[in-house]
């Protein structure tokens, strides 16, 4: 169930205050943000996604039953938004499956870690979540940030259970390589 | 050698939960809240003015079904089983005085012929309207 706040502002929006919808872009607006740029992997792009979702939303909010969150039915609008943009797009030459991964093993990875400071613990985050795949990414901040179940992941998505298991599987071991890629080149930059 | 791998995914898990304790999304644009709204608000000016049915196809086929069932319990209640029942009942009525009663209902009826017809139709317009009000307010919250 959605929280009665958002139930009061689709509500007014559904008697016709068009502007209670600027109170939903408020409430969301950064995390739609986030989500689209998981997928689209630049901000322009990510803008033009996030203001389409939002737009599909308002046109459809008569649709919305109530019967899951709301953030978890815009989240869900954001996913197929971004996923069409993606397919829009002309077909790169090179992509992120079939770049060469070179190896690197870094040693203590765990300690690596903790030895940054704050900030460039998000940096390095950002930076590997930028390198996942699409979907993979969307999911992961969902389940680690957004602290989502499986079954809400689903909502979000439209995946199926063992699908969405088996992509945040891939994409924690992903992270974890993107990550021990990324510190290893910043051990480097300092020495 | 599967334990070994469940609890390698067990400490990955802690270990990206705990990166994801200073994440922080992305902040969007200003220019994103103003555009968009931009558009809703002109597709808002757009649509304004246009017919939207209160009624939505869900509820309609709610209401439909519900006069039919409506329909079917007025078929199979009508009066002549209700009279027939009140005569199983062999309650005994010689006792009662009936005069009374109908020659009430015979007064009620005369003043309701007397009356012109033009009132009979102003009174059902205004029920009726009274009553398509009252449902479509209830609909509109729903």
């Amino acid at each position: 169930m959605s929280d009665i706040a958002d139930i009061a502002l689709i509500k007014s929006i559904r008697t016709g205050d068009a502007t209670a919808f600027s109170q939903i872009i408020d409430k969301y607006q950064h995390m739609a943000f986030t989500l689209a740029i998981s997928i689209v992997k630049n901000k322009e792009e990510a803008e033009e996604v996030t203001q389409d979702a939002f737009f599909k939303a308002y046109r459809a909010i008569d649709q919305y039953k109530g019967d899951a969150e709301l953030s978890t039915w815009l989240y869900r609008i954001i996913y197929n938004t971004a996923i069409s943009k993606l397919r829009s797009r002309k077909p790169e030459t090179a992509n992120l499956d079939s770049k060469e991964v070179i190896e690197k093993d870094a040693q203590n990875f765990e300690d690596n870690l903790n030895r940054l400071e704050v900030q460039e613990r998000k940096k390095v985050l950002k930076k590997a979540l930028g390198r996942l795949k699409e979907e993979d990414a969307f999911i992961v901040i969902l389940h680690y940030y957004k602290e989502q179940s499986i079954e809400e992941i689903e909502q979000a998505t439209g995946l199926g259970k063992s699908n969405v298991k088996i992509k945040l599987h891939r994409a924690r071991k992903q992270l974890q390589k993107e990550l021990k890629l990324i510190l290893c080149d910043e051990l480097k930059s300092f020495i | 050698m599967k334990e070994e791998e469940a609890n390698k995914d067990k400490i990955d898990d802690r270990l990206i939960r705990d990166l994801f304790n200073d994440f922080e999304p992305d902040q969007a644009p200003e220019s994103l809240k103003q555009d968009t709204m931009n558009r809703v608000l002109k597709d808002w000016t757009e649509n304004a003015v246009a017919y939207k049915p209160i009624i939505n196809k869900q509820n309609r086929l709610w209401l439909l079904g519900g006069f039919a069932a409506l329909l079917a319990i007025t078929f199979m209640v009508d009066a002549s089983v209700l009279i027939e029942y009140w005569n199983q009942l062999n309650i005994d009525t010689s006792s009662i005085d009936f005069s009374s009663v109908g020659s009430g209902f015979d007064y009620v009826g005369n003043v309701i012929m007397s009356l012109p017809s033009i009132l009979y139709f102003i009174a059902i317009g205004i029920l009726g309207l009274l009553g398509i009000d009252h449902l479509f307010s209830k609909l509109s919250n729903i």
